[in-house]
């Protein structure tokens, strides 16, 4: 028996389709179909106005994969017993993208409310920072320079 | 509306047969083994530098139908790629280097970016882009129909192109604020390098940035008869790296602030919740550093530090 699917709408009118079990990892998505009852309905399509295709189809290959993850795995995010900060091989292989797909991936995944990929985004980002000095920071993410006083007042806050 | 949308199948088993299913599972497992066998995992900010393998489900959708150029291959090309390659059939022998300029402008519609006389003529029909997003299918789709404008300068080795960033359609009208969304694109061949500089328009203060990138490592000299255009390009997904790191995404998000656009795909874009889920993974050292990088940050650090201390976390 085929698993039911929904159809999901990107911003930018693309329509993907894909298994309800798999989108309800979003909570976003599991309420509104709750709310609108259309869980059964096929042709029903869920709008995400605040998700371009591109994104979205990296979303659900992200949700598709943890689709079966148990209770205690809920959040998704498969961890290694050597440290709260290691990432699992898939999920290392499928955030390996570019910093702005990564920081998009990052709002996405908070709009959809989607925790396991939010903390697997959020952990990723934390390792990028993880010692590198201020000057490396801001070379990393393309963060302008300030003032260099203000920099200093902001080292004397400190 | 029904009529532009596209429907994608990509996330649903497709019934088969038991032997298709049988041809299935090695492949399957292949690609599970090169993703499990990958110990190396390095960090995005090193993406480039190694090939990542493709999962099925990715192949599926990516491969048959790809959105962007990143996933590009020899057999499948996105839409938009299609339509403006297709616009220049009869100019196969353009140099390597106005070959790479015009997939660098493609990375650029992929970007938000939009060619600043097509905008005049197209605005109509081009969609809102928000300032947390930056791809949008129809738009890209919609401005690969039009031919790349720009100029050819001297001796055809430094091509010029102007551009402007798409936003919603909250985004002003003043003159001023127009102006700041608007750059310029040039690429200037030097022998097997093109170095891309995006700068934005006068009188502008910010800075701009650059590339510098190998044309043989992406447009191939030569071309084989009876083949599409694209077979020429190579490394896709490293060129489209490599200029919306370096490029793109760095303009773009330079001309959010300036719109005062808070919400937006980089490190200072973020929504309040975001920054505490960040910051909780690191410790009192490392947020001391974050807190020198910049006012921005040194506020969420801080707030970090304060609620451990009242959650009389360490």
């Amino acid at each position: 028996m085929d698993a039911p699917t929904i159809k999901l709408e990107s911003s930018d009118g693309m329509i993907f389709s894909t298994e309800v079990r798999a989108a309800k990892l979003s909570e976003t998505i599991k309420t509104m179909l709750e709310v609108s009852a259309v869980e059964n309905d096929e042709n029903a399509i869920v709008p995400l106005p605040k998700v371009n295709a591109f994104i979205l189809s990296k979303i659900l290959t992200w949700i598709y994969h943890h689709k079966d993850d148990d209770a205690h795995g809920a959040e998704g995010v498969e961890l290694s017993p050597q440290s709260p900060h290691d990432i699992s091989a898939w999920d290392a292989n499928f955030i390996n993208v570019d910093q702005p797909t990564l920081f998009e991936i990052i709002l996405a995944a908070n709009y959809l409310e989607i925790k396991g990929l939010v903390d697997l985004c959020c952990k990723t980002v934390a390792n990028m920072i993880r010692g590198k000095t201020p000057e490396e920071i801001r070379h990393t993410f393309n963060i302008p320079d300030e003032i260099p006083s203000r920099t200093a007042q902001l080292g004397e806050d400190l | 509306m029904s009529d532009t949308k596209s429907e994608i199948e990509g996330f649903i088993a497709i019934p088969t047969t038991s032997g298709e299913q049988q041809q299935q599972q090695p492949q399957q497992q292949q690609n599970e083994q090169q993703v499990v066998g990958t110990k190396d995992i390095k960090a995005p900010d090193q993406v480039g530098k190694k090939q990542r393998p493709r999962l099925i489900q990715e192949k599926s959708t990516q491969e048959t139908n790809p959105l962007i150029l990143e996933h590009a291959t020899l057999e499948w090309v996105p839409q938009h790629m299609d339509k403006l390659l297709n616009q220049y059939q009869e100019c196969r022998k353009m140099p390597a280097a106005e070959w790479l300029h015009l997939l660098t402008y493609l990375v650029a519609l992929e970007c938000g970016f939009v060619e600043e006389e097509t905008f005049a003529q197209k605005r109509h029909l081009i969609q809102p882009v928000p300032s947390f997003s930056s791809f949008h299918a129809q738009n890209v789709r919609i401005l690969s129909e039009q031919p790349a404008r720009y100029e050819v300068c001297f001796n055809d080795t430094v091509y010029i192109m102007r551009l402007r960033t798409l936003l919603d359609k909250h985004a002003p009208e003043e003159t001023s604020l127009v102006a700041a969304l608007q750059c310029r694109l040039m690429a200037v061949s030097l022998g097997d390098q093109l170095m891309i500089t995006l700068s934005p328009a006068p009188p502008s203060k910010e800075p701009g940035y650059s590339v510098s990138l190998s044309i043989g490592r992406y447009v191939l000299n030569i071309q084989a008869k009876n083949k599409p255009i694209y077979h020429r390009f190579r490394k896709l997904d490293e060129l489209s790296y490599q200029l919306k790191q370096h490029l793109f995404q760095p303009m773009r998000s330079q001309q959010l602030m300036q719109m005062e656009m808070k919400l937006q795909p980089s490190l200072l874009g973020l929504p309040d919740e975001l920054y505490f889920e960040i910051f909780r993974y690191l410790d009192k050292s490392q947020l001391n550093v974050v807190a020198r990088v910049n006012r921005h940050l040194h506020f969420y650090s801080k707030e970090v530090e304060r609620k451990r201390l009242k959650g009389g976390r360490s």
